[in-house]
Order: structure tokens, then C-alpha cells, then sequence
């Protein structure tokens, strides 16, 4: 790649010495705003000589001293300019007019910039200040509900949430269905899209459509979204800016108040205090058999706190250092669970340097970004910094950019034994526990800090679990442009990326009081191991990888006029070079007694390879490469500046298929006529803009597994889904196609040979890409001079040769063979509407967009139809998963329920009252969004603008498993509901036979209990209901409003006569401040998702925390 | 045009194509992963060691100890030898066994285990030098699992099973086709190893060491077993099949004989996962005294206990320790009452010892059964008495050949002595019983079920062995049409004999 680009260099500094000698006029074509004015054409007046500048408005024409240069592009008034002499560096300034949507300049694949108008499939931008107005962190989440078909996905409210990114829909059952991100021209890993620097961005085109996108070749069958950064312009300017945020839980559970402890204790009895010879506390009350207040438990099925059977003044909830019981009243704290959670407060600073002459300019930018979440002691912080330059010299201009950045994240790890998240652990925390109570867990005496027999004091997990990431990202580009003539240039560029993580994480070991291990022998042990009651060994991980990618393109771009004939034509090659290294270590002691302490390290500590003393460590290192090539052209021919047909092709070579599969093609072709231009009907009506358009394309996608999972302690910060239980590095697909082989059980054993074993995966012979058609229609609409301004596409894609792991016969030898089948069916409309503005009136301005888009994705068959193999699993739990299913939406939601009647009455024993589970799983619906709705309003008044974005998705299913966990705990609502013995509502008897069987409806049969007495609460919830996922399942419907922002400018006349301070801008931002969603979704945010980055969309958990609001005040100043 | 004169640049622009397409090596270079080691690169030696340890593992049990996790323990619980002892529950696959009703998913980890132990064999019949040991070897170990797998689920896949590239839900074989098929798979083997020559290869053979004479003997004795198995129910025991197949066998290197018993032994050393099979799983900690679970779960089934007690056999010290004060207890299985007997020194020799996988013992017990049923010439009190002599020599007691002879001599019991009985092939088969005791009790599950022989259950008894395995959960997810032509998708199935089966 080096040798490359070196090579490259010399030979167009050749060039360049070649070439000087012609005498030419050469210049840039810049609006009255010192804009450049892309693709503007140069003419000399009578003569046939034209040229065409390119997309920064550079343009060199051979003329003679006397001619005329005829200076036309749509959107400006056209210039007549006489030639004085040969000049070079020359300025042509031009006048625009008011321009309508499709004169919008936009980036298109590879970073070619073009005029939307020429082009025959959607695209959209969205610019630097729609992107920031809400002072957002991640410049994914200043994306959401403000372009149609763009489906940005929040994973969580961690300090530094996944996003995923998905352009119309799913299109791969097991692939990646994420948007390829480009920046600067240059293909990055999606996993940088979160670190870019929000306010160093120009803007973001959206490629939607494989149509748009088919010039990026195989990873572009998602779309694309390329991001460019800003660049120097104008006389030097210093921009700093200032946020403060401030970040609070906005909607938590409601939780039940009524009741106290107990979790099925035997009748026995509990010392008062442990082990001394107080009076005995038992379980269960002797005379009445109804359960007492249990003070170590996690489940509130016990006694009504108005009720007089406990010590009505206080419970023991540990033991002070002194060795003194530490009591709390005996009653619920109202919010002592949800005022765990703090205020989280963020604070960035972005100072930026522009500066701009004709030889070229300079950006640089830094900034500093912390962040508190939300969850005590959860920090974030970003660090970077961002050097562009561009240069101009004749003929020959050079861009390029260096950023880098260090993004840290220090958050709660998980807690010992289940490696359970800090939102678990505060959920099953009593309802007299006032948890902010307990926040020194030093007070008490052993180092648990909280009697809880089953889960930690969450104070004790942010203190003694973290889990740290900290990621360094390199990402630069260098574009060289050479003029040969007026009309043919040459560009290359190359972009190198690089990425390294580090991400440790421990959980401290703790010996639990001997009087807790003591209290029911063989009922309350600890630690994983059942030998060992009292301990709970030191654990520690550490995962380290670094990736890099190195990209080069070359190609020549031909632009030129004849007749009325505009050609504009791109021909060249791309080279990709990817690597991956990733390291885990991890030191788990499980065995032994006491072992946790031999040693217990403070803090994240390296952990090296197993030894003799400590063989429970664990160690592995993966390392990756992948390497890929591509042809391309693409031509546009437009005629009359009217009609306009362009067509592109790729071929890519990829190093991880076979070498006989490896080359595939990529042909696409579209065609748009602006018809508003030629029918002279139109020019009479209201219709001011009509544009039609209609294309084809086919890409592919090898999606072959592309992460390789590393961990095993749930190290969230490592950088995965929230609820992972490992992190994971890129493998880009690498050595996929050939399995390898693992060394025998025990191999070598003592000094004996190695000896190997096949892998229980294979892979069809002659592997295959996925392949999409996608067909993709659309018009575009101005009225009233272009104040309304209307878009519309429709998009059907087919994806073929799905390469999908299937799980075969063990007979065949193997468990999974991956081989390609399956059909998935991705179509949507998108609607577009811009009313700019609505309403104007004397300094007044209302403008208001909004979007639609439908989406719905389907699979039509997995294995050819084979009805064995129609479903594919994402992952289940006790209450259900998620699923590829042939003939359904894509994903689908299965979840287990009771059995029910035809009507969907549970049907109930008539003797017991229980309903019983039906083992096979119930269809509950697609977890993918099927309708998004957009609108976002902005008014404004002299300096003042108020902006807002509202944000309405529909049409999909939720599993919110983590409403599970509230009511197995009895801490939800619901649960105290049903405490004492009662009849299911609208359940029915089978009072027929099996066969033959006839429902009536119950109402004398109430649910009696395995526990005896009034205990049936506890059997209900957690043996009978916990199980069942379907009363989990809601809509997922929600309305948001995202974002609110009311800023002012400053008036010019405060800042007086100073030559320093240009302008001041002070903003006040709401982010999420309103979430409306159907009342039977009483759990959380349904936009989370369990896993952000893979397929499994449509389900939330305890590991996401509860929804959160932010409100910020930015202040932004230019100086000179 | 003014771009001719830009020939220079176009012809450029074109060597900037080339170096690009230069880079094509590149993409060859990374077919493998570096993490490990693609089969592509490997060659049969590479996966023979490792074939041989796992099917010996299959057969012992994993060295993982937990409950129930040896492949055959279903046998070994039900034909008397081990059974839980007091102070453990059984659950799962471990309660299944004590009521006689193995699940569906209780197979899945037999079937998945012995299917790609066969993929393994393929491989290293497909990719070994050609004149070496080694695929006529892979060929006797490939029938004799393919054997096991039919044994315990009758109609399986076969000839299409194992070759995912072929098919990845392999149809169904009849069980008596696989069985034809297997003695022609065994003398095709014989054939190879006998044009066989000495090679490198031999060091990954952790059984003969490459030794031919071994091999053939080890080929003859699985086609005996193979034979005998189905008779006298199949084939009667003079038909010319069965002489026409054992006719040469004295020429192609005979049976196994005497201190030849099959072992395999990858270099097993007393330490975490390396130890031997059965002691990983029956046996003791590394470096220590501590049982392992299992080793505490199970003890001393008193159907064998009560036998080897009644007939005075030197052998019960050896089989299991005393329980307390020198007296042997045992649980009947399912009912574990006493502290019962645990493993003893002629099990657990050592957590180095190489793994048993077929006696010389139990060759002669075929041997004197195939002579006293006519299948072959020989003496059959001779082959019997050295059934017992090489089980006493394996225990470990000491002068075994003498030791053995006076127990049988000195013995009035007809399960003992051939001479008092009334019932040569019960003798025969009780004392194959006893000598298998702990090391193979899938053997002694199909003697049973072929001869009811040894008779520990009383006719018409409520709890009997079933008589096959149910096939794997897997299958009907996975492979339900082909299981489904099967007609064997109910509990019921298990009453089914095989083909075989009495």
C-alpha cells in the first residue's frame, strides 16, 4: 500500500513538471459567500471549448487573452468574464439564486460530490447544525427521526451506549444489516461512528439505497453513510464552545410498597441477632403458617408492612463495625430504590481554528468530552483532536485529515456468581431499604456490606466491580487531484485507520460473615461452589485488541460537455487491506477454599498466562486479516441538463472466499428526468420543481461471521452489547470458509504427541456472496416556488444465497454447516417534506420538515423450504427469543405461554387453579419497527431559534424480559396484586375431554399453593408465572420528544466595536424530555435493545439502566 | 484530443492497475487462520492419536467428573456393576436410568460423540500415506463404533452418515444391512492391513504402535464379535457365512491372545484433564486421595456384589474396597440404602494406566462361546478358563493363570465351573459378565439382551432393561424425516428388540 502511494506521488510530481508548461487559465468558481460552486460550466464564448470545474469549484480552461468565459451552473445567475492574460489562481465570483432541493450539492459513493439533481436515487443530507442541535455526545443520536428510512437504534442509557444504524430495514438473516460509515472518503469501522467529534462535521449524506451506494462495492448492500469533515474556509476564526449537561432518570418501574421479605423459608427459625442468644425470628409464623419478614431476602413475599408480626420498629440489616446490629424501620422508603440512581452531570469543550486563502486551508479542532452516568461512579470521557488541510497549486490540490481520539469508560462491572448488572441488584433490594442509607459500605463489618442473602449491596458493586474501556483511534486520509485537462482529472487517496482497546475488568473477593453462611445450612451457601459457603473468590479479565485498515483508491473522472450531451464518467481501483489482533486473559478462581485469598490485587490487574499457583487463568490470543480489491466505473450521461442515465459497475475481489468464488460484480443503472424544466405546462402551475426517477442495482454481502468473542465475565465496557457476556473484536469474515481444527481433550497429554480433532462446523464448498436486488422509485416535488418541497421512493429488495449456519444431523459428523439458502424480501416507502418555510412574517420564521417511511422486511424461505430448518434461533431465554422464521416479518418474536383457549382464556385446572405452560413457543410478532414518523419544527424570531424533533415508531413487538425480574422478586405492582389466594381473570375450565374439550369460564376455582396458607403469591410468581414469556411482550410503540433546543444569537450591537469576539451563541437543550408509550409497556425505553450491534433487535433487560432525560446549556463564541 | 498527448499518464494510470492487481498474491495468502490449524494441513497421523483416545473415552467415561457422564453408564448401572450409592439423589439422565427409562435427549451426547469419532476416522482413511497402518486401522476402529451405535439404536445412518458434505441429514440403514456391511468393511481392513508397511505414521498409533500382527488380531476379534453377535438368533452358528468368514483367520494373525489386550494410552499423567478416562472419571483428584464425584456417587451394585461374594471370587477386593470393617456392601440400583463399596485397585490401577478398550479376557469368551456353539474348532474349556485367567491377570492378582485356575477348579457353582454345568453358554456368559465388570458394560448390555445370559432379572420382572436407546432429540429436530420413516418416535420404541435380540 505504501509503495503504492509513494509510486503514485512521484508520478504525478512527473506530471505536474510536464504539464506546466501549456498556458491555461486556471481558477475557482465561488459564490458571493465565498462558497465554491461545484460542477459549474466554463465556456468560451462562440467557441465549442468547454470545461467543467469540479466539485470544489475548481477549473482549468485554455483560453486566450480576449476571450470571453461564460461561467453557467444551475442555481447561480451566469457570468461573463473577459480573459485579461494566462492567470492561474483566478476567482470568479458568482450570484446564487434561491435554490430549490434537488440543486443541493451532496456527497455521492467515494466522495464524489454531484448535484442531487443529476441523480436517480435518494439521497439526503443532513448538515452541521441540524446534527448538533442538541449538543449530542454520539453523532449517531443527532441522526434519529430526522431522515426517512434511517432507523437509528439506542442500545441503552450506559455512558457510552451502542447505536445501531440501519438504512431500510434488514436484508441479511445472519449478516450485518449495519450502514457501511465513510469518512472523508475513507471506509471506517463502525465502531468509530461513536468517537467522532460531532462538531467537526460538515455533514452526513445518507446513501439509503444499494442503488446510491453500489459504487462502495460488497459493503455497501446496507447503505452508506459518509460523513464529511469540515474543512478550513474563510479569514482565520477561533470557535470555542462550551456544554453542560445534566442527565436523570426519567421513567422507573413502579414498585410495590406493601409488602416485606421472604422467599420460601422453611418453618425454622433465625436467631435475633445471629448467634447470640436472643429470641428466635422464624420464618414462617407458627401459629398463624403465614410467613414473617425475612430480613436477608431478596423477595418480597412476605408480611404486609402494616401488619404487627414483625418487631414493628426495626429490622437488622448487618453489623457495624463495633459488632452492633445496624437496624432500619420497618417499613417501605418510598423511591429507596430509584434514588440509587444520580444525576448524571457532562461537560464538553470544543475549540476549533479555521482559516481559508486561494492556496488552500486549514481546520484543526479539539475537544474534551466528559461524562457522568447516570449509575454512581460510571464515568465516560473523549479526548481528541482533528487536523484538516487542503491545498491548491494550479492544476494540482491536495486534501487530507489526521484525527485521534481516546474514549474512556470506567463503569460498574457485574456482580459475582450470575454476573448480574447493577440495575439487577438494586431491583432486588427490599422495599424498607433506603439504599442511599448504605452507601458506605465501611460501616458495616464484613465486606458485603448488606444483609442480602442472594445479591449485593449496589454500593458494594460500583465500589469493588469495575469495568474499564479505553480505546485510542486513528483515523487519516490524503487525497492528491491532478488536473490533465480541463475535463479529465486523476484522484488518489488513501485513508489508514487504527484502533486499540484495552478493557479490564474485576470483581474484589469478599468473605461473607460466617453468621449469614450459618443461618440455614445447605439453604444459604455462597459462591459457586457448595463446599465453599462464606467466600467468594477475586476474579479478573483483561482484553486488549488493535485494528487497522488501510484503504487506497485511484480513479480518473472525465466531465465534459458536448452538444447537448454532459458526460460525466469515473473509472479506477480500490485496495483494502484489514487486521485484527485481540488478547484476553482471565483469572477466575472457582475452586478451592479460600482460595480468593491468596490474592486479592487492588484494582484492574493484569493477568497473565495459567501457572502452577493460579491454573484457573485463562488466556487466548486471536489475530486476523483480510484483504479485498475492487474495479469500478461509473458514468452519467445527461442530455439537455434534463434527462440524465448513469450506470456504475464493480467487481471486488475478497481473500476470505474460496479463490474460485472470490470475484463478484456489482452493475447498477438509473435514470431521473427533471420534468419541471420541460414541460412548459408546469411553468404556469404551482408546481415550481418535478423530478422523476427510477433504478436498479445489485450488491452483495459476505456475511460470514464477523466478530470473534472473547471473555467471559460480562465486561459490558469491553465494548458489546449491553448483556454480552464477552467483548468482541473484528475478524472481518477472515478464514471463515476454512474451519479449523481443535487439539484433542487433553492433548498433549504429559509428553505425549498433539494430536487433532475436525471442527464441528464446516462450510459448503464454494461459498457464495448474499446477493441483493434492490428496484427503487421515486419523484421529487416543489411548489409554491419551491416552499414545499416533497420527496417519495419506493424500494423492493430481494436478498438470494443467504449464507446461514445450519445446524445439521449429528449423524453427518458435524453441528453446523454453513452453507447459502434462504430468501429475505426488504420493501418501504419514504415520504420527505420540507416547508421552508411555512410561515414569514416580519422577522417571524416557521419551518417545519417531517418524515415516513414504512419498512417491512420478510423472510421468505431459510433452507429452500425445508420445514426443518425454517427458523433461526437468536438466542432464547426461559421466556422466549428471537427468530428468522420463513414466512414472517423479520426478526420475530417467539415467547412461551400458558395454554389457552381459543379466545385466549388460560385454561386452568379445575381442581388446582394453575394454568400449565405450553412447551411450544407462541408467535408474538416482529421485533423490527414497521412505521417511523418524523417532525421537526423550527421557529424563529431575530436571534432567537426554537428547534424540536419528534419522533413516533410503531409497529413492532417488545420482550421486556427484565419485567420478569420484577415480578419473580415480588417487587413490581403486580405482584401485590394477587397476595393472597385468588382466581386467575378470564380463565376458563376444560369441563370437556382432551379431544373433545369445552371451556367454561372460572369463577370458583382460585390458585392453591404447593406453600400452604396464603403463601400462594410466592408459588404463583415465581414457579408458575416466572416462566412464561408472553404477558411480557407489549407494543413497542413510542412517541419522543427528542430533542428541544432553544438558542439566541447574540445581537451584534452588544458585542459593540471589539475586534475580538465575532458572535455569541447561548442555547438551552432538552434531550428525551417526553416518552409516551402504550400503558401496558410499564418496564422501559422499547427502543433498547439487548443486543445493539446483531439481528436480535426486540428485547430489553435488566443490563440496560431505566430511560433517561438530559438538559444542557451550551455556550458557543467566535472570535476574530 | 488533448489526452493523446497524455499517453504517458494513461500508461501510468494502467501500472497503477497492475501493482494493484500485483496484490492478488495477497489474496491468497489467507485462506488459513492463524489461530489454528486448518485440516487442510493436517495429514491422518495428525488425527489418528487423538481418534483412539476419544473413542476409548466415549467408551470409559469424560474426564470431567460430574454424574452420569460416561456414554455407556446406563449399562454399566443396568447390568448390574455400579449403582448410586447413599446420600445422592439422582436426577436427569441419572434418575432415567434407575427407573429404566432413558429420554429422548439422553442419547444426544452419545450419538454426537460416536458420529464424529467416525467423521474423525474418515478423515484419516481419506488423508494417511497409503501404505501405512493407518487406514486399514481407522477402518476396524470405524466399524467396531459403527457397531456400538447400531447395537444401541438398531437402524442408524450409515452409508451416508459421517461426509457433511455429502448429506447433512443422512438417511437411515438397516441395522442387519450396516451388520453384512461391517464384516465386509472388516475384511476389506484386513486386507489393508496385511499389504500395510512400517511408516512414520506408526508413532500416532497409541494402541499397536504400528504393530501388524496386533492389528489383524484386533480385526479378527471385532469380526467375531460382529459374527457372534448374531447368532444364534440371525445366523445359525454352522451356516457357511459364518465358517467361510472365520475359515482363515488362524492365517491372517488369529485372535486376541494372551496379555493382548487392546490399550490406549496418549501419554495419560496425573494431572488436571490428563489422566486416564475411567480414573478422570471414577477415580481420584490429581495428587490426591479425594474422589472424585462420581467416585463418591457410585459404589457396588449388589447384583455383582452378591455374585462375586457367593462364589467366593478372589476377585471382589479388586473390583471394589471394602465399605466398612472389612465387609463389601452394595445398593441395589436405585435403592441406595448402605454406604455401599466403592471402586477398588483392579479398576482404578493407576491415573496413568492406559485405557482399556477390549480385553484379551473378553476375546477369549468369544472364542469359547463361537467353539461351543460350532462357529469354530477349538477347546472351549481351555478358551474359557483363559477368559478368567487374563481377567485375573488384568485386575492385578497375583499368579493370575494359577490363582484363576483354582478358583474355577475349586468352585461348585455352575457359574463358575464349566465342568458342573448343565449350561455351557450360561457359564460362558456369567463369567464373561463377571470379567467385564466396570470396563464394559455395553458388552455385557448385548450378551444379555442376545442370550439372557447373565439371567439377573427375573422373568416377567416390573423394571428390565430397555431394549434399545430412544434415537437423540437432535435427530427429530434436526433429521426428522429420515427418523421419522423410522417409526420409532415413542417411549414405547424401547420395548423393540433388535434384529439381533432374543
Amino acid at each position: 500500500m505504501r509503495k503504492l502511494l509513494l509510486l503514485l506521488s512521484i508520478w504525478l510530481g512527473g506530471l505536474a513538471v510536464a504539464t506546466a508548461q501549456t498556458k491555461e487559465v486556471t481558477g475557482k468558481v465561488t459564490d458571493n459567500a465565498g462558497a465554491p460552486v461545484p460542477y459549474a460550466t466554463i465556456q468560451i464564448k462562440g467557441s465549442k471549448v468547454t470545461s467543467i470545474a469540479d466539485a470544489d469549484g475548481n477549473f482549468a480552461i485554455r483560453a486566450a487573452a480576449g476571450d470571453i468565459l461564460v461561467i453557467t451552473s444551475s442555481g447561480v445567475t451566469k457570468r461573463e468574464v473577459p480573459v485579461q492574460n494566462a492567470v492561474s489562481g483566478w476567482n470568479i465570483v458568482v450570484t446564487r439564486v434561491s435554490q430549490n432541493l434537488s440543486e443541493v450539492v451532496v456527497t455521492t459513493a467515494l466522495g464524489i460530490r454531484r448535484q442531487a439533481r443529476d441523480l436517480g436515487y435518494a439521497t439526503t443530507q443532513i448538515k452541521t447544525a441540524q446534527l448538533n442541535q442538541a449538543a449530542v455526545v454520539n453523532p449517531a443520536t443527532g441522526l434519529a427521526a430526522k431522515v426517512s428510512g434511517v432507523d437509528i437504534r439506542l442500545a441503552d442509557n450506559g455512558v457510552n451506549p451502542q447505536v445501531k444504524v440501519t438504512f431500510r430495514g434488514s436484508r441479511s438473516i445472519e449478516g450485518d444489516n449495519a450502514a457501511l460509515v465513510v469518512v472523508d472518503g475513507v471506509p471506517v469501522d463502525q465502531t468509530y461512528l461513536p468517537n467522532i467529534n460531532p462538531a467537526d462535521i460538515q455533514d452526513v449524506t445518507v446513501l439509503k439505497g444499494s442503488n446510491a451506494a453500489a459504487l462502495y462495492g460488497m459493503a455497501a448492500s446496507n447503505g452508506v453513510m459518509v460523513i464529511s469533515t469540515k474543512k478550513g474556509k474563510g479569514k482565520f476564526s477561533l470557535n470555542y464552545s462550551n456544554t453542560v449537561s445534566v442527565e436523570s432518570i426519567s421513567y422507573f418501574p413502579p414498585f410495590q410498597s406493601e409488602y416485606s421479605g421472604y422467599g420460601g423459608e422453611p418453618t425454622g427459625a433465625w436467631p435475633n441477632p445471629p448467634g447470640g442468644a436472643g429470641s428466635l425470628i422464624y420464618y414462617v409464623n407458627p401459629y398463624t403458617g403465614l410467613p414473617n419478614t425475612v430480613p436477608f431476602e431478596n423477595e418480597d413475599y412476605g408480611n404486609a408492612y402494616n401488619s404487627n408480626d414483625f418487631r414493628p420498629d426495626s429490622i437488622p440489616i448487618g453489623i457495624n463495625a463495633n459488632g452492633q446490629w445496624i437496624f432500619v424501620p420497618y417499613k417501605a422508603v418510598p423511591n429507596g430504590r430509584k434514588d440509587f440512581f444520580q444525576k448524571g452531570i457532562g461537560d464538553q469543550n470544543k475549540l476549533s481554528a479555521s482559516m481559508a486563502n486561494s492556496w488552500g486551508g486549514l481546520y484543526i479542532s479539539g475537544e474534551h468530552t466528559t461524562k457522568q452516568g447516570v449509575v454512581p461512579k460510571d464515568t465516560y470521557s473523549r479526548t481528541g483532536g482533528r487536523i484538516n488541510g487542503n491545498l491548491n497549486f494550479g492544476r494540482f490540490s491536495a486534501s487530507g485529515g489526521v484525527s485521534y481520539n481516546n474514549t474512556t469508560t470506567d463503569i460498574a462491572g457485574n456482580s459475582y456468581n450470575q454476573y448480574r448488572p447493577v440495575y439487577f441488584d438494586v431491583l432486588n433490594q427490599l422495599p424498607s431499604t433506603d439504599l442511599k442509607s448504605v452507601k458506605n459500605t465501611n460501616l458495616f463489618q464484613n465486606d458485603q456490606g448488606f444483609v442480602n442473602a442472594y445479591f449485593p449491596n449496589p454500593w458494594w458493586q460500583v465500589n469493588n466491580s469495575r469495568a474499564k474501556n479505553s480505546t485510542n483511534q486513528l483515523v487519516s486520509n490524503l487525497q492528491l487531484n491532478y488536473k490533465l485537462t480541463g475535463w479529465l482529472s486523476i484522484t488518489a487517496r488513501g485513508g489508514y485507520s487504527r484502533s486499540s482497546t484495552s478493557a479490564p475488568a474485576y470483581i474484589d473477593s469478599i468473605n461473607f460473615p460466617a453468621f449469614l453462611a450459618n443461618l440455614s445450612p445447605g439453604t444459604f451457601q455462597w459462591g459457586t461452589d457448595s463446599y465453599n459457603p462464606g467466600s467468594q473468590a477475586y476474579e479478573s479479565e483483561d482484553i486488549k485488541d488493535h485494528y487497522w485498515d488501510a484503504n487506497g483508491d485511484a480513479f480518473l473522472t472525465f466531465n465534459k460537455e458536448v452538444n447537448q450531451f454532459k458526460f460525466t464518467v469515473l473509472a479506477g481501483g480500490n485496495y483494502r487491506e484489514r487486521s485484527s489482533y485481540g488478547y484476553w486473559a482471565s483469572n477466575q478462581v472457582t475452586e478451592g477454599p479460600y482460595l480468593g485469598q491468596n490474592f486479592i490485587p487492588s484494582g484492574y490487574t493484569k493477568v497473565a498466562a495459567p501457572t502452577a499457583a493460579n491454573p484457573d487463568a485463562a488466556y487466548a490470543i486471536y489475530t486476523y486479516k483480510r484483504y479485498d480489491q475492487s474495479v469500478y466505473a461509473d458514468a452519467t450521461v445527461g442530455y439537455d441538463n434534463w434527462v440524465f442515465l448513469h450506470g456504475s459497475f464493480r467487481n471486488d475481489w475478497t481473500s476470505i472466499l474460496d479463490p474460485h468464488d472470490r470475484s463478484f460484480s456489482y452493475p447498477s443503472v438509473d435514470a431521473s428526468a427533471v420534468l419541471s424544466d420541460k414541460i412548459e405546462a408546469l411553468k404556469a402551475s404551482p408546481v415550481s420543481f418535478l423530478k422523476v426517477r427510477i433504478g436498479y442495482a445489485g450488491t452483495g454481502n459476505v456475511s460470514l461471521d464477523g466478530y470473534k468473542t472473547m471473555g467471559v465475565m460480562g465486561n459490558i465496557a469491553a465494548g458489546t452489547a449491553a448483556g454480552g457476556f464477552s467483548a468482541q473484536i473484528p475478524n472481518y469474515g477472515a478464514y471463515a470458509i476454512y474451519p479449523i481444527t481443535t487439539t484433542g481433550a487433553g492433548f498433549p497429554y504429559g509428553s505425549g504427541p498433539t494430536s487433532y480433532t475436525q471442527s464441528l462446523t464446516a462450510v459448503q464448498t464454494g461459498l457464495k456472496p448474499e446477493h441483493t436486488q434492490s428496484l427503487e422509485t421515486g419523484f421529487e416535488l416543489g411548489l409554491f416556488k419551491n416552499r414545499i418541497n416533497l420527496e417519495a421512493t419506493y424500494y423492493n429488495q430481494v436478498s438470494n444465497n443467504q449464507t446461514i449456519p445450519l445446524q445439521t444431523s449429528q449423524a453427518s459428523g458435524i453441528s453446523t454447516f454453513v452453507t447459502n439458502a434462504g430468501k429475505v424480501n426488504n420493501s418501504g416507502i419514504e415520504l420527505d417534506l420540507h416547508l421552508t418555510p411555512l410561515i414569514r412574517v416580519s422577522g417571524f420564521r416557521f419551518d417545519l420538515d417531517a418524515n415516513f417511511a414504512y419498512q417491512n422486511s420478510k423472510v421468505i424461505n431459510i433452507a429452500g423450504g425445508s420445514a426443518l430448518l425454517d427458523q433461526i434461533n437468536y438466542g432464547t431465554t426461559s421466556l422466549g427469543g428471537i427468530y428468522a422464521i420463513a414466512g414472517k416479518a423479520y426478526p420475530q418474536i417467539l415467547a412461551t405461554d400458558f395454554y389457552r383457549d381459543p379466545q385466549g382464556h388460560i385454561i386452568v385446572n379445575g381442581t388446582t387453579g394453575l394454568p400449565s405452560q405450553n412447551p411450544n413457543p407462541v408467535d408474538m410478532g416482529n421485533a423490527n419497527y414497521k412505521y417511523f414518523f418524523g417532525i421537526t419544527p423550527r421557529f424563529s424570531y431575530k436571534g432567537v431559534t426554537l428547534s424540536a424533533v419528534f419522533d413516533y415508531r410503531g409497529g413492532a413487538k417488545i420482550l421486556n424480559e427484565e419485567g420478569n425480574v420484577f415480578d419473580f422478586a415480588g417487587a413490581s405492582t403486580s405482584d401485590a396484586a394477587n397476595r393472597q389466594a385468588f382466581i386467575i381473570p378470564n380463565s376458563v375450565i376444560n369441563v370437556g375431554t382432551a379431544s373433545k374439550p369445552s371451556y367454561v369460564n372460572n369463577t370458583n376455582v382460585p390458585v392453591t399453593s404447593a406453600n400452604g396458607g396464603n403463601s400462594s403469591a410466592l408459588y404463583w410468581w415465581t414457579d408458575v408465572y416466572s416462566e412464561i414469556g408472553a404477558p411480557y411482550v407489549t407494543s413497542a410503540a413510542f412517541i419522543k420528544l427528542r430533542e428541544i433546543a432553544l438558542s439566541y444569537e447574540l445581537p451584534k450591537q452588544w458585542l459593540g466595536t471589539q475586534p475580538v469576539i465575532r458572535d455569541v451563541n447561548v442555547s438551552l437543550i432538552g434531550r428525551n424530555l417526553f416518552m409516551w408509550k402504550p400503558k401496558t409497556n410499564i418496564w422501559s425505553d422499547p427502543e433498547f435493545s439487548t443486543n445493539a450491534t446483531g439481528n436480535a433487535v426486540g428485547y430489553t433487560t435488566e443490563f440496560q439502566t431505566p430511560p433517561t432525560r438530559i438538559l444542557s446549556a451550551t455556550i458557543s463564541a467566535t472570535i476574530f | 484530443m488533448y489526452i493523446i498527448k497524455n499517453k504517458r499518464s494513461l500508461s501510468l494510470l494502467f501500472g497503477a492497475v497492475l501493482i494493484l492487481m500485483s496484490c492478488t498474491k495477497k489474496l491468497n495468502t489467507n485462506q488459513v487462520d492463524p489461530n489454528g490449524l486448518a485440516i487442510s494441513s493436517l495429514t491422518g497421523k495428525d488425527v489418528f492419536a487423538q481418534a483412539l483416545n476419544a473413542t476409548v473415552t466415549n467408551k470409559l467415561g469424560t474426564n470431567i467428573s460430574s454424574f452420569p457422564s460416561d456414554n455407556y453408564d446406563y449399562a454399566t448401572e443396568w447390568m448390574g456393576y455400579f449403582s448410586r450409592n447413599s446420600g445422592y439423589s439422582a436426577s436427569g439422565i441419572g434418575a432415567h436410568i434407575e427407573i429404566y427409562a432413558l429420554s429422548f435427549s439422553d442419547a444426544n451426547g452419545n450419538w454426537q460423540s460416536l458420529y464424529h469419532n467416525i467423521y474423525d476416522y474418515n478423515f484419516v482413511m481419506g488423508n494417511s500415506t497409503a501404505n501405512s497402518i493407518l487406514p486399514g486401522a481407522s477402518r476396524v476402529m470405524r466399524a467396531m463404533i459403527f457397531e456400538d451405535l447400531t447395537d444401541q439404536f438398531g437402524n442408524i445412518p450409515y452409508s451416508q452418515a459421517a461426509q457433511p458434505n455429502a448429506s447433512i441429514t443422512p438417511a437411515y440403514d438397516s441395522a442387519a444391512a450396516i451388520y453384512k456391511d461391517l464384516v465386509a468393511q472388516v475384511d476389506s481392513a484386513i486386507t489393508e492391513i496385511s499389504a500395510s508397511q512400517s511408516t512414520a505414521d506408526d508413532a500416532s498409533d497409541i494402541m499397536f504402535k504400528g504393530s501388524k500382527s496386533l492389528w489383524l488380531a484386533f480385526a479378527n476379534t471385532i469380526k467375531l464379535r460382529l459374527l457372534l453377535r448374531q447368532v444364534p438368533n440371525v445366523l445359525s452358528a454352522n451356516s457357511s457365512y459364518v465358517s467361510g468368514e472365520l475359515s482363515n483367520v488362524a492365517g491372517q494373525g488369529g485372535f486376541l491372545g494372551a496379555g493382548q489386550d487392546a490399550t490406549i494410552n496418549p501419554g495419560y499423567v496425573d494431572a488436571s484433564e490428563e489422566q486416564n478416562p475411567f480414573w478422570g472419571d471414577y477415580g481420584y483428584e490429581p495428587g490426591s486421595t479425594s474422589g472424585y464425584q462420581n467416585f463418591n456417587y457410585f459404589g457396588a451394585n449388589s447384583t455383582i456384589l452378591d455374585t462375586l461374594l457367593a462364589t467366593s471370587d478372589p476377585r471382589v477386593g479388586f473390583f471394589f474396597n471394602p465399605a466398612s470393617g472389612n465387609t463389601y456392601l452394595g445398593n441395589a440400583l436405585g435403592s441406595p440404602l448402605v454406604g455401599a463399596s466403592q471402586l477398588g485397585k483392579g479398576l482404578l490401577q493407576s491415573p496413568s494406566q492406559a485405557a482399556l478398550l477390549f480385553s484379551a479376557s473378553q476375546s477369549f469368551f468369544m472364542q469359547a462361546e463361537a467353539v461351543q456353539r460350532g462357529m469354530m474348532s477349538g477347546n472351549a474349556a481351555m478358551l474359557f478358563r483363559q477368559g478368567v485367567e487374563e481377567s485375573f491377570r488384568y485386575l492385578g492378582l497375583a499368579n493370575p493363570v494359577s490363582a484363576a485356575d483354582a478358583f474355577i477348579a475349586g468352585s461348585a457353582d455352575p457359574g463358575v465351573n464349566l465342568a458342573v454345568s448343565g449350561n455351557p453358554i450360561s457359564t460362558i456368559l456369567n463369567q464373561k459378565w463377571v470379567a467385564e465388570c466396570g470396563l464394559d458394560g455395553l458388552e455385557a448390555y448385548n450378551d444379555y439382551r442376545r442370550t439372557g445370559y447373565p439371567a439377573i432379572y427375573a422373568p416377567n420382572a416390573a423394571n428390565v432393561p430397555q431394549q434399545r436407546l430412544l434415537y437423540p432429540e437432535t435427530e427429530f429436530t434436526l433429521n426428522s424425516a429420515n427418523v421419522n420413516a423410522q417409526n420409532e418416535a415413542t417411549q414405547a420404541a424401547t420395548a423393540i428388540p433388535l434384529f439381533w435380540a432374543q
